[in-house]
């Protein structure tokens, strides 16, 4: 009779630690299609709400970026993607809110059709869209956050590093009354 | 005069949320017939086929640079005319120096308000002569 014979014992094998870099976040919510929902909220509030968890998001991933980025471009390079990618989400998702609002108040201006306190509600209305646009605007940070991220992308993997948008010093920085001056200097 | 709001604008920049701005706030001026590009090949290519009345143009793009689409606009003769108004964090002297040589119609540094993109517009508007 033949004794069975036991295989080989294999070491079983390596497993890797896991590696921060290499997990994968959740993906940033889409922004939504969901304006037609939201035609009811209040929309300069809920924008301000949108902005204000940006804020501590980012805050977050700075935290994150001191403790385990050190020492560790390709983490780095993750953290300063995801920032990019999430910063880009939130300014669509802001931007949309915004445009939902300007709808609204478009459409409240074309139906009124009440003399009582018309010309307040007017003026009023009229405030709330120069605020939606500062709102928008103010979503600039994206491009220059962007643009520096990517810089420092490329400073953490040893590329070229190429001083470009923004790169410059605040004291080579011109400002737009700067840039006015030199243009009407070249330009007369 | 010519109507203004029939104009056709092409915004180019490789960041959407900044063409998104752009876009809004052309609107809040009245005007509704903006397109968009993502590169100066893309800006160049759309141009070329023409219907496009005034550009506005970021400056670092991959594929080619709004400079180099200044540059190109400028030495097209079918295209050499048109408005060109650069928006760029590009704020040193020398960008300025290289874009006014290069022919730009007005030069934005980001970031920047409503007002002076207003203020740019009616100036191009001024010598159009719309």
């Amino acid at each position: 009779m033949k004794t069975a014979t036991k295989p080989p014992k294999r070491s079983a094998p390596a497993t890797r630690p896991a590696n921060p870099s290499t997990t994968r976040k959740p993906a940033a919510k889409k922004p939504a299609a969901r304006a037609a929902t939201r035609l009811a909220e209040p929309a300069t509030g809920h924008v301000l709400l949108e902005l204000k968890a940006l804020a501590k998001e980012l805050n977050k991933a700075a935290k994150g970026l001191g403790k385990s980025g050190a020492g560790n471009p390709k983490e780095v390079s993750a953290i300063l993607g995801n920032v990019e990618r999430m910063t880009a989400d939130a300014a669509t998702k802001s931007l949309i809110e915004a445009e939902s609002a300007k709808m609204i108040v478009a459409g409240t201006l074309d139906t009124l059709n009440k003399d009582w306190n018309r010309r307040d509600i007017e003026t009023a209305l009229r405030g709330v869209t120069g605020h939606l646009t500062n709102i928008m605007v103010a979503q600039e940070f994206q491009d220059l956050a962007g643009q520096a991220l990517r810089k420092a992308t490329k400073a953490l993997v040893g590329a070229i590093i190429v001083v470009e948008g923004g790169g410059s010093t605040d004291e080579q920085r011109l400002s737009q009354k700067d840039v006015d001056s030199l243009l009407r200097e070249l330009m007369p | 005069m010519a109507d203004r709001t029939a104009l056709k604008f092409l915004v180019v920049d490789d960041f959407s949320t900044m063409r998104r701005i752009v876009r809004n706030l052309l609107k809040e001026l009245g005007f509704l017939h903006v397109e968009e590009a993502e590169d100066g090949a893309v800006a160049l290519a759309r141009l070329k086929h023409g219907g496009i009345d005034v550009v506005v143009s970021d400056w670092n793009m991959p594929n080619m640079d709004g400079l180099t689409l200044l540059q190109s606009v400028r030495a097209d003769p079918a295209l050499k005319h048109l408005p060109v108004l650069m928006i760029t964090a590009e704020a040193k002297k020398e960008n300025i120096i290289a874009a006014a040589q290069a022919g730009a119609s007005g030069y934005i540094v980001k970031p920047f308000t409503a007002a002076t993109l207003h203020e740019k517009f009616e100036k191009i508007f001024e010598r159009m002569g719309v």
